[in-house]
Protein backbone atom coordinates (compact mmCIF):
# COMPACT_ATOMS: atom_id res chain seq x y z
CA UNK A 1 0.00 0.00 0.00
CA UNK A 2 1.73 3.75 -0.94
CA UNK A 3 2.20 5.68 1.65
CA UNK A 4 -0.26 8.50 1.32
CA UNK A 5 -3.26 5.71 0.25
CA UNK A 6 -1.86 4.20 3.52
CA UNK A 7 -2.26 7.42 5.79
CA UNK A 8 -5.98 8.42 4.42
CA UNK A 9 -6.92 4.53 5.42
CA UNK A 10 -5.80 4.77 8.21
CA UNK A 11 -7.89 8.09 8.79
CA UNK A 12 -10.58 6.79 8.11
CA UNK A 13 -10.38 3.85 10.07
CA UNK A 14 -9.66 5.70 13.14
CA UNK A 15 -12.70 8.31 12.50
CA UNK A 16 -14.96 5.36 11.77
CA UNK A 17 -13.56 3.03 14.53
CA UNK A 18 -11.54 5.17 16.86
CA UNK A 19 -14.72 5.30 19.46
CA UNK A 20 -14.89 1.48 19.79
CA UNK A 21 -11.48 1.54 20.32
CA UNK A 22 -11.41 3.53 23.14
CA UNK A 23 -14.24 1.79 24.73
CA UNK A 24 -12.20 -1.27 24.10
CA UNK A 25 -9.60 0.30 25.86
CA UNK A 26 -11.52 1.26 29.14
CA UNK A 27 -12.68 -2.20 29.40
CA UNK A 28 -9.24 -3.52 30.31
CA UNK A 29 -7.36 -0.39 31.62
CA UNK A 30 -8.66 1.88 34.32
CA UNK A 31 -6.19 4.13 34.94
CA UNK A 32 -6.70 7.33 32.16
CA UNK A 33 -2.72 7.99 31.32
CA UNK A 34 -2.09 4.17 31.02
CA UNK A 35 -5.43 3.91 28.83
CA UNK A 36 -4.08 6.54 26.31
CA UNK A 37 -0.94 4.88 25.96
CA UNK A 38 -2.69 1.51 25.33
CA UNK A 39 -5.09 3.07 22.70
CA UNK A 40 -1.81 4.46 21.06
CA UNK A 41 -0.14 1.23 21.11
CA UNK A 42 -3.30 -0.13 19.47
CA UNK A 43 -3.75 2.71 16.97
CA UNK A 44 -0.20 2.00 16.24
CA UNK A 45 -0.93 -1.73 15.50
CA UNK A 46 -3.51 -1.11 13.44
CA UNK A 47 -1.78 0.85 11.18
CA UNK A 48 1.10 -1.50 10.85
CA UNK A 49 -1.72 -4.34 10.25
CA UNK A 50 -3.86 -2.19 7.61
CA UNK A 51 -1.41 -3.49 4.73
CA UNK A 52 -2.26 -7.06 5.12
CA UNK A 53 -5.86 -6.59 5.55
CA UNK A 54 -7.39 -8.58 2.43
CA UNK A 55 -10.75 -8.75 3.64
CA UNK A 56 -11.24 -11.85 4.96
CA UNK A 57 -13.08 -11.14 7.62
CA UNK A 58 -14.94 -7.60 8.27
CA UNK A 59 -12.36 -4.33 9.09
CA UNK A 60 -13.95 -4.04 12.23
CA UNK A 61 -13.35 -7.63 13.22
CA UNK A 62 -9.93 -7.16 11.66
CA UNK A 63 -8.78 -4.12 13.89
CA UNK A 64 -10.69 -5.94 16.71
CA UNK A 65 -8.40 -8.91 16.46
CA UNK A 66 -5.53 -6.06 16.59
CA UNK A 67 -6.42 -4.57 19.51
CA UNK A 68 -7.69 -7.44 21.48
CA UNK A 69 -3.92 -8.89 21.08
CA UNK A 70 -2.40 -6.10 22.19
CA UNK A 71 -4.80 -5.30 25.16
CA UNK A 72 -3.72 -9.13 26.01
CA UNK A 73 -0.37 -8.51 26.05
CA UNK A 74 -1.28 -5.31 28.29
CA UNK A 75 -2.33 -6.57 30.41
CA UNK A 76 -0.31 -9.67 31.36
CA UNK A 77 2.37 -6.57 31.65
CA UNK A 78 0.38 -5.45 33.94
CA UNK A 79 -0.12 -8.43 36.18
CA UNK A 80 3.79 -8.86 35.71
CA UNK A 81 4.45 -5.38 36.65
CA UNK A 82 1.45 -3.65 38.85
CA UNK A 83 2.02 -0.18 39.54
CA UNK A 84 0.38 2.21 41.27
CA UNK A 85 -3.09 2.36 40.33
CA UNK A 86 -5.01 5.78 40.00
CA UNK A 87 -8.27 5.10 39.38
CA UNK A 88 -10.31 7.08 36.81
CA UNK A 89 -13.55 6.20 35.63
CA UNK A 90 -14.55 9.12 33.71
CA UNK A 91 -16.94 9.13 30.70
CA UNK A 92 -17.83 11.52 28.76
CA UNK A 93 -20.80 11.42 26.83
CA UNK A 94 -20.99 12.75 23.15
CA UNK A 95 -24.84 12.18 23.09
CA UNK A 96 -27.55 15.48 23.65
CA UNK A 97 -29.99 16.08 26.54
CA UNK A 98 -28.32 16.93 29.32
CA UNK A 99 -31.44 14.39 31.81
CA UNK A 100 -30.55 11.34 29.00
CA UNK A 101 -26.97 11.98 29.39
CA UNK A 102 -27.23 11.82 33.08
CA UNK A 103 -28.79 8.71 32.92
CA UNK A 104 -27.01 7.40 30.54
CA UNK A 105 -24.07 7.82 31.41
CA UNK A 106 -25.12 6.52 35.25
CA UNK A 107 -25.92 3.24 33.53
CA UNK A 108 -22.72 3.51 31.07
CA UNK A 109 -20.63 3.68 34.49
CA UNK A 110 -22.39 0.80 36.16
CA UNK A 111 -22.08 -1.10 33.19
CA UNK A 112 -17.72 -0.85 32.66
CA UNK A 113 -17.98 -1.04 36.59
CA UNK A 114 -19.12 -4.70 35.86
CA UNK A 115 -17.48 -5.19 32.77
CA UNK A 116 -14.26 -5.05 34.92
CA UNK A 117 -14.83 -6.86 37.56
CA UNK A 118 -15.48 -9.73 35.54
CA UNK A 119 -12.89 -12.32 35.05
CA UNK A 120 -10.31 -11.58 32.45
CA UNK A 121 -11.46 -14.70 30.01
CA UNK A 122 -14.99 -13.45 30.58
CA UNK A 123 -14.78 -9.39 30.10
CA UNK A 124 -13.44 -10.43 26.62
CA UNK A 125 -16.07 -12.32 25.82
CA UNK A 126 -18.34 -9.84 26.83
CA UNK A 127 -17.02 -7.01 25.68
CA UNK A 128 -16.37 -8.22 21.78
CA UNK A 129 -20.20 -9.47 22.13
CA UNK A 130 -21.41 -5.92 23.23
CA UNK A 131 -19.45 -4.50 20.01
CA UNK A 132 -21.86 -6.74 18.15
CA UNK A 133 -19.57 -9.37 17.04
CA UNK A 134 -21.24 -12.75 15.83
CA UNK A 135 -20.15 -15.97 17.98
CA UNK A 136 -18.21 -17.50 14.59
CA UNK A 137 -16.42 -13.80 14.36
CA UNK A 138 -15.60 -14.18 17.89
CA UNK A 139 -14.60 -17.67 17.45
CA UNK A 140 -12.19 -16.99 14.79
CA UNK A 141 -10.56 -13.63 16.89
CA UNK A 142 -10.09 -16.23 19.89
CA UNK A 143 -9.02 -19.23 17.87
CA UNK A 144 -12.07 -21.53 19.91
CA UNK A 145 -15.06 -23.29 18.31
CA UNK A 146 -18.47 -21.62 17.87
CA UNK A 147 -19.51 -23.95 20.44
CA UNK A 148 -17.20 -23.50 22.87
CA UNK A 149 -18.05 -18.94 22.08
CA UNK A 150 -22.16 -20.34 23.28
CA UNK A 151 -21.10 -22.12 26.45
CA UNK A 152 -18.29 -19.29 27.51
CA UNK A 153 -20.19 -16.78 26.46
CA UNK A 154 -23.60 -17.60 28.71
CA UNK A 155 -21.29 -18.38 31.83
CA UNK A 156 -19.66 -14.59 31.11
CA UNK A 157 -23.76 -13.27 30.48
CA UNK A 158 -24.49 -14.80 33.94
CA UNK A 159 -21.84 -13.24 35.55
CA UNK A 160 -22.31 -9.95 34.37
CA UNK A 161 -25.80 -10.38 35.39
CA UNK A 162 -24.66 -11.08 38.86
CA UNK A 163 -22.30 -8.23 38.91
CA UNK A 164 -25.00 -5.55 37.46
CA UNK A 165 -27.16 -7.11 40.17
CA UNK A 166 -25.14 -5.71 43.21
CA UNK A 167 -24.91 -2.77 42.04
CA UNK B 1 -37.83 -7.14 29.72
CA UNK B 2 -36.59 -10.76 28.52
CA UNK B 3 -33.24 -11.71 28.23
CA UNK B 4 -32.57 -10.62 25.13
CA UNK B 5 -33.95 -7.07 25.40
CA UNK B 6 -31.96 -6.76 28.72
CA UNK B 7 -28.86 -7.52 25.91
CA UNK B 8 -29.80 -4.99 23.55
CA UNK B 9 -30.42 -2.08 26.01
CA UNK B 10 -26.92 -3.17 27.44
CA UNK B 11 -25.50 -3.06 23.55
CA UNK B 12 -27.52 0.29 23.32
CA UNK B 13 -25.85 1.67 26.45
CA UNK B 14 -21.98 0.31 25.89
CA UNK B 15 -22.34 1.49 22.20
CA UNK B 16 -23.33 5.29 23.21
CA UNK B 17 -20.40 5.60 25.09
CA UNK B 18 -17.21 7.59 24.67
CA UNK B 19 -14.29 6.95 27.25
CA UNK B 20 -13.16 10.02 28.59
CA UNK B 21 -9.51 9.45 26.94
CA UNK B 22 -9.84 11.20 23.06
CA UNK B 23 -8.57 9.31 20.41
CA UNK B 24 -4.96 10.41 20.71
CA UNK B 25 -2.97 11.89 17.77
CA UNK B 26 -0.87 8.68 16.60
CA UNK B 27 1.59 10.80 13.66
CA UNK B 28 4.34 11.23 15.81
CA UNK B 29 4.01 7.47 16.68
CA UNK B 30 3.87 6.71 13.10
CA UNK B 31 6.64 8.47 12.13
CA UNK B 32 8.61 6.82 14.80
CA UNK B 33 7.93 3.97 13.59
CA UNK B 34 8.61 4.77 10.10
CA UNK B 35 11.87 5.71 10.87
CA UNK B 36 12.70 2.80 13.26
CA UNK B 37 11.43 0.96 10.11
CA UNK B 38 13.63 2.75 7.76
CA UNK B 39 16.37 2.01 10.57
CA UNK B 40 15.84 -1.61 10.69
CA UNK B 41 15.81 -2.27 6.48
CA UNK B 42 19.45 -0.40 6.04
CA UNK B 43 20.86 -2.99 9.18
CA UNK B 44 19.79 -5.72 7.57
CA UNK B 45 21.21 -4.72 4.24
CA UNK B 46 24.38 -4.06 6.00
CA UNK B 47 24.48 -6.79 7.56
CA UNK B 48 24.06 -8.80 4.35
CA UNK B 49 26.61 -6.84 2.73
CA UNK B 50 29.02 -7.29 5.27
CA UNK B 51 28.39 -11.42 4.93
CA UNK B 52 28.53 -11.44 1.45
CA UNK B 53 32.27 -9.67 1.46
CA UNK B 54 33.18 -11.84 4.66
CA UNK B 55 32.02 -15.14 2.19
CA UNK B 56 34.02 -13.21 -0.94
CA UNK B 57 37.43 -13.03 1.04
CA UNK B 58 36.99 -16.28 2.36
CA UNK B 59 36.64 -17.70 -0.94
CA UNK B 60 39.38 -15.63 -2.32
CA UNK B 61 41.95 -16.25 0.47
CA UNK B 62 40.88 -20.45 0.27
CA UNK B 63 44.01 -21.25 -1.25
CA UNK B 64 46.04 -20.17 2.02
CA UNK B 65 43.28 -21.16 3.97
CA UNK B 66 43.04 -24.26 3.60
CA UNK B 67 46.64 -25.41 3.92
CA UNK B 68 45.96 -24.68 7.33
CA UNK B 69 43.47 -27.19 9.13
CA UNK B 70 42.74 -25.18 12.20
CA UNK B 71 42.23 -22.10 10.31
CA UNK B 72 39.90 -23.52 8.13
CA UNK B 73 37.89 -25.00 10.68
CA UNK B 74 37.63 -21.68 12.64
CA UNK B 75 36.71 -19.80 9.05
CA UNK B 76 33.91 -22.20 8.30
CA UNK B 77 32.52 -22.25 11.78
CA UNK B 78 32.78 -18.29 11.68
CA UNK B 79 30.64 -17.92 8.43
CA UNK B 80 28.54 -20.82 9.20
CA UNK B 81 27.36 -18.84 12.27
CA UNK B 82 26.84 -16.06 10.75
CA UNK B 83 24.91 -17.46 8.01
CA UNK B 84 22.61 -18.96 10.73
CA UNK B 85 22.23 -15.85 12.88
CA UNK B 86 22.01 -13.76 10.06
CA UNK B 87 19.35 -15.51 8.25
CA UNK B 88 17.33 -16.46 11.81
CA UNK B 89 17.61 -12.21 12.49
CA UNK B 90 16.66 -11.23 9.36
CA UNK B 91 13.57 -13.23 9.33
CA UNK B 92 12.73 -12.65 12.83
CA UNK B 93 12.99 -8.55 12.65
CA UNK B 94 11.31 -8.45 9.40
CA UNK B 95 8.38 -9.98 10.69
CA UNK B 96 8.22 -7.93 14.00
CA UNK B 97 8.21 -4.89 11.33
CA UNK B 98 4.45 -6.16 10.60
CA UNK B 99 1.45 -6.81 12.81
CA UNK B 100 0.35 -10.40 11.88
CA UNK B 101 -2.61 -10.56 9.91
CA UNK B 102 -5.74 -12.70 10.78
CA UNK B 103 -4.48 -14.64 13.34
CA UNK B 104 -6.70 -15.55 16.24
CA UNK B 105 -5.36 -15.18 19.83
CA UNK B 106 -4.67 -18.67 19.96
CA UNK B 107 -2.51 -18.44 16.66
CA UNK B 108 -0.73 -15.32 17.74
CA UNK B 109 0.20 -17.06 21.31
CA UNK B 110 1.71 -20.17 19.69
CA UNK B 111 3.58 -17.45 17.06
CA UNK B 112 5.05 -16.17 19.81
CA UNK B 113 5.85 -19.15 21.64
CA UNK B 114 7.31 -20.43 18.53
CA UNK B 115 9.62 -17.51 17.95
CA UNK B 116 10.76 -17.53 21.80
CA UNK B 117 11.77 -21.15 21.48
CA UNK B 118 13.62 -19.90 18.39
CA UNK B 119 15.44 -17.83 20.37
CA UNK B 120 16.16 -20.58 22.73
CA UNK B 121 17.49 -22.55 21.04
CA UNK B 122 19.77 -20.20 19.63
CA UNK B 123 20.52 -18.60 22.96
CA UNK B 124 21.78 -22.42 23.59
CA UNK B 125 23.72 -23.19 20.68
CA UNK B 126 25.94 -19.77 20.97
CA UNK B 127 26.23 -21.17 24.71
CA UNK B 128 27.89 -24.57 23.69
CA UNK B 129 29.34 -23.33 20.94
CA UNK B 130 31.45 -21.10 23.54
CA UNK B 131 32.02 -23.38 25.61
CA UNK B 132 33.62 -25.34 22.52
CA UNK B 133 35.25 -22.59 21.75
CA UNK B 134 37.23 -22.02 25.04
CA UNK B 135 40.77 -23.14 23.59
CA UNK B 136 40.51 -21.03 20.96
CA UNK B 137 42.55 -17.62 22.30
CA UNK B 138 45.02 -19.40 23.72
CA UNK B 139 45.65 -21.07 19.77
CA UNK B 140 45.38 -18.16 18.44
CA UNK B 141 48.27 -17.09 20.94
CA UNK B 142 50.36 -19.68 20.23
CA UNK B 143 49.93 -19.89 16.55
CA UNK B 144 50.48 -16.30 16.19
CA UNK B 145 53.42 -14.52 13.57
CA UNK B 146 53.94 -11.85 15.75
CA UNK B 147 53.75 -11.20 19.47
CA UNK B 148 51.44 -8.03 18.99
CA UNK B 149 49.08 -9.73 16.56
CA UNK B 150 48.99 -12.53 19.46
CA UNK B 151 47.71 -10.59 22.34
CA UNK B 152 45.12 -8.57 19.60
CA UNK B 153 44.54 -11.98 18.61
CA UNK B 154 44.08 -13.18 22.47
CA UNK B 155 42.26 -10.03 23.32
CA UNK B 156 39.85 -10.21 20.27
CA UNK B 157 38.68 -13.57 20.70
CA UNK B 158 38.46 -13.36 24.95
CA UNK B 159 35.77 -10.69 23.83
CA UNK B 160 33.98 -12.09 21.34
CA UNK B 161 33.89 -15.17 23.28
CA UNK B 162 32.71 -13.37 26.22
CA UNK B 163 30.28 -11.38 24.61
CA UNK B 164 28.54 -14.40 22.99
CA UNK B 165 28.35 -15.73 26.45
CA UNK B 166 26.55 -13.01 27.48
CA UNK B 167 24.18 -12.35 25.11
CA UNK B 168 23.50 -15.90 25.40
CA UNK B 169 22.52 -15.91 29.29
CA UNK B 170 20.60 -12.57 28.40
CA UNK B 171 18.89 -13.78 25.48
CA UNK B 172 17.69 -17.08 27.56
CA UNK B 173 16.40 -14.99 30.28
CA UNK B 174 14.31 -13.15 28.30
CA UNK B 175 13.01 -15.90 26.51
CA UNK B 176 11.78 -17.81 29.44
CA UNK B 177 10.30 -14.84 30.37
CA UNK B 178 8.44 -14.89 27.05
CA UNK B 179 7.47 -18.03 27.37
CA UNK B 180 6.25 -17.98 30.67
CA UNK B 181 3.93 -14.76 29.57
CA UNK B 182 2.63 -16.80 26.88
CA UNK B 183 1.58 -19.62 28.97
CA UNK B 184 0.15 -17.09 31.59
CA UNK B 185 -1.90 -15.74 28.78
CA UNK B 186 -2.93 -18.97 27.46
CA UNK B 187 -3.97 -19.66 30.85
CA UNK B 188 -6.03 -16.43 31.59
CA UNK B 189 -7.51 -15.56 28.01
CA UNK B 190 -7.88 -19.09 26.69
CA UNK B 191 -8.41 -21.34 29.49
CA UNK B 192 -5.53 -23.46 28.05
CA UNK B 193 -3.19 -25.03 30.58
CA UNK B 194 0.53 -24.98 29.64
CA UNK B 195 0.79 -28.50 28.70
CA UNK B 196 4.59 -30.35 28.58
CA UNK B 197 5.02 -28.05 25.51
CA UNK B 198 4.31 -24.88 27.01
CA UNK B 199 6.97 -25.11 29.73
CA UNK B 200 9.49 -22.57 30.59
CA UNK B 201 12.34 -23.94 28.75
CA UNK B 202 15.26 -24.79 31.58
CA UNK B 203 18.18 -24.67 28.82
Amino acid sequence: MLRGAQDATFACVVAEHGPMLARFTASFERNRHAREDLLQDILLGVWQALPAFRGDASLKTYILGVAHRRCASHVMREVAQPRHEELDDEWVDGQPGPEALAGLNQQQARLLSALRDLPIGQRQLVVLALEGLRYDEIADLLGITVGNVGVRLNRARAALREQLEER
Amino acid sequence: MNEQDKWANLQDVWGASRPASAVPDVGLMIARARRERRLTVLVLVGEWVMMIVAAVLVAERWQRVATNGYETLWLGFQTLLMGVIIVVYTWTRLAALHEPAGTSLRDWLALRRRRARLGLRLARFTRWTTVALLPAPVIVLVMARSTQAGITGLVTTTLVLGAGWWWAQRKRAHMNAEIAEVDALALEWLDEPPGPSGQTSRA
